[in-house]
């Protein structure tokens, strides 16, 4: 059986080559959230990246046990993918990949009980369209709940909000969507 | 090890990173607390000065004044335990586990510490310490009771504040008024307060002005209120 994140985190404040090993466990579900957080292209996102495991490792000794390494890990990548957007000047807009979009309005289609269209390349644009168009509070509910499946404490922890705050955030955040995408 | 992770150990070598130590974290986390009960402890304080203000007005002579209530509200505390009680709310989010709490719970909750604790501290008379020792130490705020002492002063509204400078017994009162002038006030069909009236205290009377520097009371009142503008002025011999 395989060590826990939350000890292979408390073992690598002494032992790098257990940071190596969770730094191996994450750097793809990070990498795909700071790029869907910030739409960067992927050698600057591993930028990001380097600098979110840079951040985790020099605050180690700061990781309470009692939360998941996951969702800790998340909040550290959040903090530092928003502190890129707002330094990067000349931001380009958010982009991503289609699979992500369609994920997206598979979920929520499926969750109104509305007739599935046919997904296409277009809906996919649309898609991200209206996630651009959402207030950046919204966007990011949606975007850990539906895409990086965080439930909501997990939600919570990682934006540091009330899970009742999550939870009125996130329907919201469906109306809302919903709401643009079908204008 | 993936390439990732090997550029990233590269750089943890090479730049001789390190965690930061443990007890920088702990102290970071008590310095939240210590904050905040900082914060509470001065809304307490505030709360208790507020009390002091509020049980030393005389309540049926504030209907008198014009501007009633509002005019004599001690803002300037009401102001602080505000500002203490958002600030206390900010600190006690910043705390490691208090974002997982409701914003107005935590708000609801440090107003209600202030309040009890700020009721002991009055109890104690912690409140009208704090009054008296920034009324003498502190400039600023003698001049703004002093100012604030100025709403009581409504003699054509039938509230004449002062020091009480002669008595003659039962029939007359002369007093020295908060702007200085000198009031012969009939004290003759006045209800007068149970213990008797003394040279050099202040006191409040409520009446109707009859003419310049003539005053008709209805009552008496002791000017628990009136500290500042009256302090050091002493009856002539």
């Amino acid at each position: 059986m395989s060590i826990s994140d939350e000890k292979l985190a408390q073992k690598s404040i002494t032992n790098q080559e257990s940071f190596a090993e969770l730094v191996d466990r994450y750097e793809s579900k990070l990498l795909r959230y700071i790029q869907r957080l910030t739409g960067l292209p992927t050698n600057q996102a591993e930028d990001v990246l380097q600098e979110v495991f840079i951040k985790i490792y020099k605050n180690l000794n700061n990781f309470d046990p009692s939360l998941k390494f996951s969702s800790w890990a998340y909040r550290i990548t959040h903090n530092e993918s928003i502190n890129h957007i707002k330094k990067q000047k000349n931001h380009d807009p958010l982009e991503t990949d289609d699979e992500d979009a369609l994920n997206l309005i598979e979920i929520l289609e499926s969750e109104s009980d509305t007739q599935k269209e046919a997904i296409q390349k277009e809906t996919a644009a649309r898609v991200w369209a209206a996630l651009q168009k959402l207030p950046k509070k919204y966007r990011d509910v949606l975007i850990l709940y539906y895409l990086e499946d965080q439930d909501y404490a997990a939600i919570s922890d990682i934006l540091k909000k009330p899970s009742g705050t999550v939870a009125t955030l996130l329907n919201r955040a469906k109306a809302k969507f919903k709401h643009i995408y079908n204008d | 090890m993936t390439k990732t992770s090997k550029k990233i150990l590269d750089k943890i070598e090479k730049e001789h990173i390190k965690p930061r130590p443990k007890w920088q974290f702990v102290a970071m986390h008590i310095l939240m607390f210590v904050l905040f009960g900082l914060t509470i402890f001065l809304g307490a304080l505030a709360v208790s000065v507020i009390l002091v203000k509020v049980m030393a007005s005389d309540w049926s002579v504030i209907p008198r004044l014009p501007g009633g209530p509002l005019l004599v509200l001690p803002y300037l505390w009401i102001l602080l335990f505000g500002i203490m009680i958002l600030v206390a709310s900010f600190l006690f989010e910043q705390t490691e586990k208090g974002y997982k709490h409701n914003l107005w719970i935590v708000a609801i909750a440090s107003i209600g510490l202030s309040i009890i604790l700020g009721s002991l501290l009055f109890a104690v008379r912690v409140g009208e310490g704090v009054e008296d020792g920034l009324r003498e130490h502190f400039k600023p705020y003698k001049q703004y009771v002093e100012m604030r002492e100025k709403a009581w002063h409504a003699p054509e509204h039938g509230v004449l504040p002062g020091r009480v400078i002669e008595i003659e017994k039962d029939i007359m009162i002369l007093l020295d008024d908060l702007k200085g002038l000198k009031w012969d006030v009939d004290i003759t069909d006045a209800k007068m307060p149970m213990r008797p009236i003394k040279i050099d205290q202040i006191i409040i009377v409520v009446g109707k002005k009859t003419g310049e520097g003539e005053f008709d009371a209805d009552g008496v009142r002791p000017g628990n209120v009136l500290k500042e503008k009256l302090k050091n002025k002493k009856a002539p011999l």
